[in-house]
């Protein structure tokens, strides 16, 4: 059998069997419903990107328990986005042309969002996030969605009480150095120094260096009465222990993104009296009880705000899937229109930019852990 | 300054770019931290037993790998290849066995330091400076006035010159990387000591150090402590003037700046080719 004969006949194996795999696929793919998603499972946040895969687990698993969608059970395929906007693009792209579903769930950092927005709004699917806070997601496109409410809010609400609740008249700002980072600054900014008060030093950190000592310093040195920290919980955790190396403790304010075991590990006592706005599960509501009892039991901790939204991202997506034609107009049209979702963090509407409008809490941190501020 | 002393060392001696010298820096810190969380040792026992585990593996990846490698007349670049994937590989699995997330070995909660000269300064910090000089210290001795010592200086000059002396290159070479997987085991242990440790660490701490070793000279340990004190204190001066988002390309325009005026580092020898 000559060379020629044989390249042919292995070509050949190789397309049938490529085929014949595809083919089950698609076999398999019409008795489940797919929901698609990118998380960020490595990575600087690759915690964030876990307790929202728990929380969308659990509802996937609960889902099926009941029978699946009209029947069909549903299944979650992962695609790890490395906290990299360009192997999320990667990823977000595979997830389309292999599912074409009308959405996908992209559960990683704000700059991946803003790298697949693009494509969703161009090929109209929805891209729905339960993590990104930055503020420029609110203008990413119209089918964008999140139901993770926007770091502005926080920061704007975080300001208010800095005056109203505090009495703070001079403010320092620790802000993440990345595309949300100029958002969560105008935000504070914007309503603390209306009030003729001052923000006296802004520095921005790097995500993933671990000394901010300089930063430190020079925030100490401009003398505020307190800090807003915009920063995940390890960053924020890091600025708090070295400010307490050098005796800098300042009145600590920061946003949802703090409320974590890691920044307690990090920082310590040193984050006691740490305030901060937070949306998540209220514990005087009884399903949220219910969810962080049985989250407990299954992963052996209390569940954080992004495994609340993992958690209602696919309760809220899940029948919208198994509707008849659906598709990424149709799904965004009735995320517009959604009003009061009942979900484990929160009742849920949608703004007119695809913002989640949530009730936010005040949260402190009080001998080592996260209470509601009375 | 420990990293990039052992990494000049080794660069010095076996001419090649050794990427898992950064997985050493990690994988000594996940040793203590499961020494002492899960085994419950004390701090510094564990600590030694990840020093000598970190020694071992120095050795085992040169005994292994790269010799093996050598033998079959392998280039540097295939080397640097070989040592890459060695880093992913074990980066990957500390990551898999640990996860991602921030893990700690401090002992007790962050306290404010001792005011030294108008400045804050940890024990570990302390600690960290003691460590380095003293053991920059014995380094140089050791490589001046010890018979291995100078073999190592020997070998890193001319390789073949050496083993025609009698001197058995690929038992410096074991050395070598036994020694400078020891400093940065040390390194990785003292580094999470002050800022705690996640599986990508290491790479970050390799190429400052690298950085460094450029700077100050490679082979030179007083040029790669000046060039390591150098690369700091440019960084942070940076971030303390201009901002953080400079912090690497005032690191990258030092670098740039010595490769075209002084490519030989601050104690470097100058090569010149040979006229015949």
């Amino acid at each position: 059998m000559n060379v020629t004969r044989i390249v042919v006949l292995l070509t050949l194996a190789i397309v049938l069997a490529v085929g014949s795999i595809v083919g089950c696929k698609k076999d398999k793919d019409r008795e489940e419903i797919v929901l698609p998603t990118v998380v960020d499972q490595t990575g600087p946040i690759a915690l964030y990107g876990k307790w929202a895969v728990n929380g969308m687990t659990m509802a996937v698993e609960e889902i099926n328990k009941n029978g699946g969608i009209k029947g069909h059970k549903l299944r979650l395929v992962l695609e790890d986005g490395q906290s990299n906007p360009q192997i999320g693009v990667n990823a977000f792209q595979r997830l389309l042309s292999l599912y074409h579903p009308p959405v996908i769930l992209v559960a990683t950092n704000t700059s991946t969002i803003m790298a697949c927005a693009p494509i969703a709004n161009e090929k109209q699917v929805v891209l729905f996030t339960p993590i990104a806070s930055g503020p420029n997601v609110t203008h990413a496109g119209d089918f964008v969605f999140r139901n993770r409410v926007s770091g502005y809010y926080e920061a704007a609400e975080m300001a208010s009480f800095a005056i109203h609740g505090l009495g703070l008249t001079r403010v320092g700002l620790a802000v993440i150095n990345n595309e949300a980072g100029p958002g969560y600054i105008e935000a504070f900014a914007k309503v603390f120094q209306a009030q003729g008060r001052k923000i006296t030093e802004t520095v921005l950190l790097d995500p993933g260096v671990t000394d901010y000592r300089t930063q430190v310093l020079k925030v100490r040195e401009s003398n505020p009465e307190g800090v807003f920290l915009a920063l995940t919980a390890k960053e924020a955790g890091t600025f708090i222990k070295q400010s307490e190396e050098i005796g800098f403790r300042p009145r600590w304010l920061s946003m949802t993104t703090v409320q974590s075991e890691e920044m307690l590990k990090t920082a310590g006592k040193a984050a006691e009296g740490l305030i901060f706005v937070a949306e998540g599960g209220d514990d005087g509501d009884p399903e949220y009880r219910d969810f962080a009892l049985r989250y407990a039991r299954r992963f052996a901790s209390k569940p954080a705000m992004n495994a609340l939204n993992g958690y209602d991202a696919v309760h809220l997506l899940a029948p919208l899937l198994a509707k008849e034609g659906a598709s990424g107009p149709k799904v965004r049209d009735v995320l517009y229109n959604t009003r009061n979702f009942r979900g484990v963090g929160g009742n849920l509407s949608f703004d007119e930019n695809g913002d989640a409008r949530k009730p936010l809490m005040l949260m402190v941190v009080k001998s080592g852990k996260f209470v509601r501020l009375k | 300054m420990l990293m990039a002393v052992g990494f000049s060392l080794m660069y010095a001696t076996a001419r090649f770019f050794n990427v898992a010298h950064g997985i050493i820096f990690t994988s000594a810190a996940y040793t203590v931290f499961l020494l002492t969380s899960h085994i419950g040792l004390p701090l510094f026992v564990a600590s030694v037993i990840a020093l000598a585990l970190s020694g071992l593996i120095g050795c085992l990846l040169e005994l292994s790998i790269y010799r093996p490698l050598r033998r079959r007349s392998a280039s540097a670049l295939i080397l640097l290849i070989s040592s890459l994937g060695i880093y992913i590989a074990l980066q990957n699995v500390i990551s898999l066995a640990f996860g991602d997330d921030t893990k700690t070995i401090r002992p007790g909660m962050p306290r404010q330091g001792i005011a030294i000269l108008g400045a804050n300064m940890t024990t570990v910090q302390v600690l960290t400076v003691w460590v380095s000089v003293v053991l920059g210290i014995g380094l140089a001795v050791f490589l001046k006035k010890t018979k291995m010592g100078k073999s190592i200086r020997a070998v890193s000059n001319d390789r073949s010159l050496a083993e025609l002396s009698g001197i058995e290159s690929d038992r410096v070479f074991l050395v070598t990387f036994a020694i400078a997987s020891v400093l940065a085991a040390l390194a990785g242990i003292l580094v999470s000591l002050d800022v705690d440790m996640t599986p990508t660490m290491g790479m970050a701490a390799l190429m400052m150090a690298v950085v460094a070793v450029i700077i100050g000279g490679i082979g030179s340990i007083p040029g790669t402590a000046l060039g390591a004190l150098l690369l700091a204190t440019a960084q942070h001066f940076g971030i303390w003037k201009v901002g953080s988002h400079w912090r690497e390309a005032i690191t990258f325009v030092i670098l740039l700046a010595f490769l075209l005026f002084r490519p030989q580092g601050f104690f470097g020898k100058k090569v010149r080719k040979a006229a015949v």
